[in-house]
């Protein structure tokens, strides 16, 4: 049996081969591990069929039976009006000029609160309740902030500046603090005992080992803010999102087209970019 | 100047240790002393004052087991054992860098001031660490900063903690720097990153981070475990020629026996975290250390010095079978020359 080659050459009889390979046992996975995986397969169809009427998946119908509604709006996709185009274009670069702005408190107030959420450089009872708030912040949406920061500060821009700075505080936080719980302890040890104190333990061992990490994170935060910020305007917290809902609501097609073109135009370029950025950094 | 060692210095002989096994040996050598003077009683100030030291880790096994040792300021002391015997534990603890057993009465001095003792790190840990130079086997350079910041490092606890902390050194400390960079050979990679270094290359610009420091002491915890012969060489010259010309104190933690032979007049060795000997290293015979370590002796020779591969094999039977003691050429550490 050992010594059977496992190819066996072209010259040996088929029929050998046929009933040497009957011969081979293949292993079977035990019965416990087979039914584990019938029974998650179950459970998610069990979920998908207890959503179905809560969430009028029936209603799927419509797409086709109301085939004219969808005819009419792709036919005025079809011819995108670009006669405010420079509006349009202004109100995106506001909508870049917003994102910016949140990204980057959102980076400066997020270092000291991953600094702070990280075990490897803070005790217990810091990163527990720092942990759980960044949790809050990054539970909640920038739509909602936009609109609890509108009541604040009023409409516009500043207040979807403020809501993307609130709601990536906390994202910034949980993404750098990864980063630096996974960075090498040894060159903090070298700092830590030429006597520097902890402050600068960290400045000298810990933030030039992640500075490539946190790079490319706040770069993709950044690609990430752009989008959603297309969107703040909808609530009224400045970009271009305020244009894109006021001309669907007054069935503009050909502006929402042209709108749309803009918002995807720019945001794939802000992601080429940054790609290539973060390409170099990492 | 810290407030215990501004002591006059001059020279005396020194008597050495009964070694453990009751062979009385009695060198004669010569340091320089601090003396410190309390109310006109005058005592010597030794770099190293270890007393009682206990560690348990988590998994119950004892690293370190009622350890006491004195080192004297301008010695060199090479600290020898096979891996798991508690020498780069006892290393990390001088330094404060792990706190000892809650329950034992451990304490370590540094040049008269306590860096630990019951178990808690002194609250003045970081002032102290300042005269402790600590070199480590993985080098632990900031691999990203250049060579030069990282030397420049040594400074930290020294210079005003906001401008140290900003990275603000001034013209007077990068020259400085250079000059250690100088002494220990790689002025020339000053602006390459740690991580552009070779392991031998990053290892000395450690040592130019003590030196930079000030430190009076440099402890190494195997310095020379990760490098190449050559390399070891040169980082174990550059150790020996500063104990020699600036009275530094070194503990050097070594793996191999024949560069304590070769560099250091007193060995320490540990086993199971309990010294088992602490005398001259010229008394480190192969046959006393297979006395002191059995088959476990084996592993503290540079492999690669056998005469023959034929005697090695003989040699490795024998350890196997009855445990007899093995036959080493004494001369072992002249291969190193």
């Amino acid at each position: 049996m050992t010594d059977t080659p496992l190819h066996p050459r072209p010259d040996q009889p088929r029929l050998a081969q046929m009933a040497k390979a009957d011969a081979i046992v293949v292993p079977k996975p035990p019965l416990l591990e087979q039914m584990r995986s019938w029974a998650l397969g179950l459970a998610v169809a069990a979920l998908l069929v207890w959503s179905w009427s809560p969430a009028e998946m029936s209603n799927f119908i419509d797409l086709f039976t109301d085939w004219r509604n969808m005819a009419e709006f792709g036919a005025g996709f079809l011819s995108p009006d670009f006669h405010y185009w420079e509006a349009y274009l202004e109100q995106m670069v506001v909508t870049i000029q917003i994102a910016l702005w949140g990204t980057a408190l959102a980076v400066v107030v997020g270092i000291p609160f991953a600094l702070l959420s990280s075990s490897n450089i803070a005790p217990w009872w810091i990163v527990q309740p720092v942990r759980r708030m960044m949790d809050a912040f990054r539970a909640i949406n920038e739509i909602v902030f936009a609109l609890l920061f509108i009541v604040a500060v009023g409409l516009g821009p500043f207040a979807g500046v403020m809501a993307l700075f609130v709601h990536n505080t906390g994202v910034i936080a949980k993404l750098f603090s990864e980063a630096v719980e996974s960075i090498d302890p040894r060159p903090i040890e070298g700092i830590r005992a030429t006597g520097a104190s902890r402050l600068q333990e960290v400045v000298f061992g810990v933030i030039p080992q992640v500075i490539p990490l946190w790079s490319s994170f706040t770069l993709y935060r950044l690609e990430t803010n752009v989008r959603s910020a297309t969107v703040l305007g909808i609530v009224g917290a400045g970009g271009i999102g305020h244009f894109l809902y006021e001309n669907i609501r007054s069935f503009q097609y050909g502006q929402t087209a042209a709108i749309i073109i803009i918002i995807v135009v720019s945001v794939s370029l802000i992601d080429i970019v940054s790609a290539r950025i973060r390409a170099m950094l990492v | 100047m810290n407030p215990a060692s501004p002591g006059k210095v001059c020279t005396s002989l020194n008597f050495t240790h009964l070694s453990c096994n009751q062979r009385l040996i009695v060198t004669v050598r010569i340091y320089p002393l601090v003396i410190k003077s309390t109310n006109g009683k005058k005592t010597v100030v030794a770099a190293l004052r270890v007393s009682g030291l206990s560690k348990t880790f988590s998994n119950d096994k004892k690293a370190l087991d009622d350890v006491s040792l004195r080192v004297e300021n301008g010695e060199i002391v090479a600290l020898i054992g096979a891996s798991g015997s508690g020498k780069s534990t006892l290393l990390r603890h001088v330094s404060g860098l792990i706190s000892a057993d809650r329950s034992s009465a451990g304490e370590i001095f540094v040049f008269d001031r306590k860096i630990q003792s019951g178990g808690s790190i002194a609250r003045e840990a970081a002032d102290i660490r300042c005269d402790i130079g600590m070199v480590f086997q993985q080098f632990n350079l900031v691999g990203r900063l250049s060579v030069l910041t990282n030397v420049l490092t040594g400074l930290l606890g020294k210079m005003p903690k906001m401008r140290g902390t900003l990275a603000r050194f001034n013209k007077q400390e990068k020259q400085l720097a250079v000059r250690a960079l100088e002494r220990v050979g790689i002025v020339d990679k000053a602006l390459q990153r740690g991580s552009e270094l070779s392991g031998g290359q990053q290892q000395r610009a450690a040592i130019a981070r003590t030196l930079v420091q000030g430190a009076k002491m440099i402890v190494a915890d195997e310095p020379i475990a990760s490098l190449d012969p050559s390399s070891a060489r040169r980082v174990m010259d550059i150790l020996s020629e500063l104990n020699r010309s600036d009275g530094i104190t070194v503990v050097v933690s070594l793996h191999q026996v024949e560069y304590a032979l070769k560099y250091c007049p007193r060995t320490v060795a540990l086993r199971d975290g309990k010294v088992v000997y602490d005398g001259p290293s010229e008394a480190l015979t192969p046959d006393f250390l297979s006395e002191l370590y059995g088959a476990e002796s084996e592993e503290l020779f540079l492999p690669g010095l056998n005469p023959s591969p034929k005697k090695k094999q003989k040699r490795t039977r024998v350890t196997n079978g009855a445990g007899k003691r093995r036959n080493v050429p004494a001369t072992a550490a002249n291969a190193l020359a």
